[in-house]
């Protein structure tokens, strides 16, 4: 037993706090607020955003990462201080301090937190309230997610889009709903995500601030297609905004005035059942990019399947997507169009596109 | 001793001298604690290997390596065998070993019940990877409805699968709770119990409470698949938000399940190498306490923007942020046990050490992700995943492993090579920052998570993920190396090789079948370093290895 003593009791004392480890202290302090406020300030993670929540939400993420870099600083800078000072020296046996405990400090690292804490929660708080408040002008604007494509319908005009276009400035109230499962409405660039269920309608503010294009992503996994789930926010001055509000009802008024006309109602069909979502096609204004583009797929059809007609081939990718894969396309088209559809729709809209040359 | 001649034979056995007592039904705890980390160790490179997929198919933009559905189901099994197959059963192993060593008993409370918990784990890790097999799991670890009711058959051998390793799971806390409430020796008061232990009681309580209503909701989720019920789908009057709710009553606790396990190893490993006494050992426990009771009252945090009452996030936030408090404690408690010690860098030490540093980064990004509107703009996106693998690799993972290299001697009587577990803590070390750190800037950025592809913008910070990804595996092949090889090279290590307090080291290496053949003597906490003596073993190191100490 007397050797187990000498053995573990040898060595000389590790000092608790003596200059160096106070000086150690006082930079890792000083260290830690000048680089909380460097990053708060410069916040290079999220910075730029698209729409007047956005800008709020950043501005509360930068006192985030402010403080939470000087935690960082702390916490990192006394464990590499204590690594390299307190390292065992080569054949020293000895033990270290024997402290268990100081209430005090104990008492103070659980206040500070807390105190910060409750602070950021409060200052959340606030910031929530007013990017939640609806302003007076506000125009509704009704989002459907599909397996896997986004519709918007505008109430006012009567119009139903596969890309989203917002006026300048002025705050949209989204209505968002799901036709099939969860799906998560998300516009990094204007920080505004929202889910949408199935009979269940939730709704989020966006005041645009700045013009431009901007990626609409789903961000709740939705199935096979969930990665290409995307469509696009356009946001453009008022009266630019009117211009395509115009151009939108007037395409419809002439596909309904004239379903005769083969080619109006194919455009209306294509748009109606929603393949403009995914397949970019310029003569019905589609611009969708999950899909393959089907401008001039009239010329191309006959060739792409041995043995199959342009007309077969067309039908056969309606009815039975997975029938053929274009090379690089996933295969994540709806399987249920030849439920969905009539017949007499179903000729219209082949016909429609074997004429696109 | 008499005791070692009553023990079992043929299909139930207590007691491990030879291998084949490690494959059937056996009741002695460090039989089992060895079963359960052999287990959790094979779904880890089985969960890890589907991760590498996962990698592979993100390193580039437009990848046609998986397709959609695929990737769906690679990354839904990848989330539920690290969590339910790996870390969760890991810690149970390690804790069923160590804790009743730690403790001064003979065995678990209720020896069979223990092994029946071990035995149900393998139905279902088996009927997990027949889920794999068959496809069908893709909706993600978390399984939302309508979703999830509307993938193929796969999906219900999972949900079925999760029912028999909930079970385990349950039968496992109630035989900790009566263990270290009943069985712990003579003079060991609760406050002279391991930090450990403090944390397994706490842990135990959390599944006790949570996991039923996991099973619970997982019939609901059963039921509707098989028989047409219609809990969550609105047209049938139910609602999806109603699994939303059970599911994370349950997962949200589940992430204390597991990291409360690697809080109590972190509190083990770091006096011993640091050579002090634990700093704040009734705040390390009581903050383990109270992270189970809060850990309760933050659910929703992971549903802030879906349909919940919009005014109800405020008091979501406000818990989800003071749970910060009790987590923050024990990082200072552990930074002052390293202070004015003598370090040790051991293996285990560096990955005790790399888990606060890499902790810290996790809790902080919690924090955000507490904050509702902040959290509109990350939840759901590679921040997330990010955040989560900082906790749960970062934390969990590096305090198993930290657990792993100190008690490895205890288990086999052997040392490992510390030149090979430095090789492998560097590369895990630098593999996991490289993977994880950047994805927090891609969700910030916009990439969502759960997709199999990605606008090319998005490339320069997957590919580095994906390198880092490949480092992390490569890690693991110098630990597999270095765990088989010294079982039969490595230097005999002798009762008590670091030289440390606490019951489990004043038995030989490995420790006999019964334990203590005198029931010992406990004069204070384990962490007295510099205080008193580490007291002496006369016990014989053991001569044969696998022959266990008699």
């Amino acid at each position: 037993m007397s050797d187990q003593t000498t053995h573990s009791m040898a060595g000389t004392q590790t000092p608790v706090f003596d200059s160096t480890g106070k000086l150690a202290a006082i930079l890792i302090g000083v260290t830690a607020v000048v680089a909380g406020v460097v990053m708060g300030t410069a916040n290079p993670f999220l910075r730029g955003a698209a729409s007047s929540q956005g800008s709020q939400i950043d501005t509360l993420f930068s006192l985030f990462v402010g403080i939470a870099t000087a935690i960082f600083i702390i916490v990192q800078g006394f464990l590499l201080f204590s690594i390299v000072r307190f390292a065992r020296a080569p054949e020293d046996e000895g033990e270290g301090a024997p402290l268990r405990g100081n209430t005090k400090l104990e008492i103070f690292w659980t206040a500070v937190p807390a105190l910060i804490v409750v602070f950021l929660a409060i200052y959340s708080y606030r910031v929530l309230a007013d990017i939640d408040r609806p302003r007076p002008d506000q125009m509704v604007i009704e989002v459907t997610g599909r397996q896997f494509a986004w519709e918007f319908y505008y109430p006012d005009y009567d119009i139903k889009t596969a890309e989203l276009h917002i006026p300048l400035g002025r705050q949209v109230l989204l209505k968002i709903t799901s036709a099939d499962v969860n799906h998560a409405f998300w516009i990094p660039q204007m920080r505004i995500k929202k889910d949408a269920m199935g009979g269940k309608i939730t709704t989020a503010n966006i005041t645009a601030t700045e013009p431009g294009v901007y990626p609409i992503v789903c961000a709740e996994l939705c199935g096979a297609g969930h990665a290409v789930m995307r469509s696009q926010a356009v946001v453009e001055a008022e009266p630019t905004f009117q211009t395509w509000v115009q151009a939108q009802v007037g395409a419809k008024q002439r596909a309904v005035a004239a379903p005769a006309d083969p080619k109006a109602l194919g455009r209306q069909l294509y748009n109606q059942y929603g393949c403009n979502a995914c397949h970019k096609l310029a003569d019905a204004g589609a611009i969708g990019l999950v899909g393959p583009a089907l401008d001039g797929i009239g010329s191309r059809a006959a060739n792409v399947v041995p043995g199959q007609s342009a007309e077969e081939y067309i039908r056969t990718s309606i009815v039975k997507p997975t029938a053929f894969i274009v090379p690089n396309y996933q295969p994540v088209m709806p399987g249920d169009y030849g439920q969905r559809m009539s017949e007499a729709d179903l000729n219209a809209l082949v016909q429609y596109l074997l004429e696109q040359k | 001793m008499t005791a070692d001649t009553v023990v079992g034979t043929g299909l139930v056995r207590h007691g491990g001298r030879k291998f084949s007592d490690y494959l059937v039904f056996n009741t002695d705890h460090k039989v089992i604690g060895i079963q359960y980390l052999v287990l959790a160790f094979t779904f880890f490179i089985i969960g890890g290997l589907l991760a590498e997929l996962i990698r592979a198919q993100l390193a580039v933009p437009n990848n046609q390596l998986v397709t959609g559905s695929q990737y769906n189901l690679v990354l839904t099994l990848h989330g539920t065998i690290m969590i339910f197959l790996w870390i969760i059963p890991a810690f149970v192993g390690a804790a069923n070993y160590v804790v009743p060593l730690m403790l001064g008993a003979n065995d678990m409370a209720f020896p069979r019940l223990n092994a029946v918990s071990f035995w149900l784990l393998v139905p279902g890790g088996l009927l997990m990877l027949a889920s794999f097999a068959v496809g069908g799991a893709e909706s993600g670890w978390t399984a939302y409805p309508p979703l999830s009711v509307t993938t193929p058959v796969g999906q219900t051998l999972w949900a079925l699968a999760l029912q028999f390793i909930g079970f385990s799971s349950i039968f496992g806390a109630i035989n900790f709770l009566v263990t270290v409430f009943n069985l712990r020796a003579p003079g060991m008061s609760l406050t002279r119990m391991p930090l450990l232990a403090w944390a397994i009681v706490a842990t135990s309580l959390i599944i006790m409470l949570g996991t039923p209503v996991l099973s619970g909701a997982l019939l609901l989720l059963i039921l509707q698949r098989l028989l047409g019920a219609q809990f969550f789908t609105p047209g049938g009057g139910g609602n999806p938000l109603l699994w939303q709710n059970l599911f994370w009553f349950y997962s949200h606790p589940a992430v204390y399940i597991m990291i409360l396990p690697g809080f109590g190893i972190i509190s083990e490993v770091l006096p011993v190498f640091a050579r002090k006494p634990i700093f704040g050992y009734k705040l390390i426990a009581f903050s383990s306490m109270a992270i189970a009771v809060f850990g309760f009252l933050v659910w929703a945090h992971h549903m802030f923007t879906s349909g919940m009452d919009p005014f109800l996030r405020v008091p979501f936030m406000v818990t989800s942020m003071i749970i910060a408090v009790p987590t923050g404690v024990k990082i200072f408690s552990w930074l002052a046990t390293i202070w004015a010690g003598k370090l040790r860098f051991t293996t285990s030490m560096m990955f005790a050490l790399a888990f606060i540093s890499m902790f810290v980064i996790g809790g902080l990004s919690g924090i955000f992700l507490a904050s509702v509107p902040i959290d509109i703009h990350v939840q759901d996106t590679y921040f997330v995943v990010a955040h989560l693998h900082y906790v749960l690799f970062g934390g969990s993972v590096m305090a198993l492993f930290a657990g792993l290299y100190l008690w490895y001697p205890k288990l086999t009587g052997r040392m490992l090579d510390e030149r090979l577990g430095h090789l492998h803590f560097w590369l895990t070390f630098m593999g996991f920052n490289l993977t994880f750190f950047p994805q927090h800037i891609a969700g910030l950025q916009g990439m969502p998570r759960r997709v199999y592809t990605y606008p090319p913008e998005f490339w320069a910070l997957n590919l580095i993920s994906s390198i880092g990804a490949f480092l992390m595996a490569i890690a693991v092949l110098p630990f597999l190396y270095n765990a088989l090889r010294s079982l039969a090279v490595g230097k005999v290590a002798g009762p008590n090789p670091w030289r440390a307090f606490g019951l489990e080291w004043t038995l030989s290496s490995p420790p006999p079948v019964h334990n203590f053949p005198t029931p010992p003597v406990v004069e204070g906490d384990p962490y007295g370093y510099g205080e008193r003596p580490v007291p002496g073993t006369r016990v014989v190191p053991a001569p044969g290895v696998a022959g266990g100490g008699e």
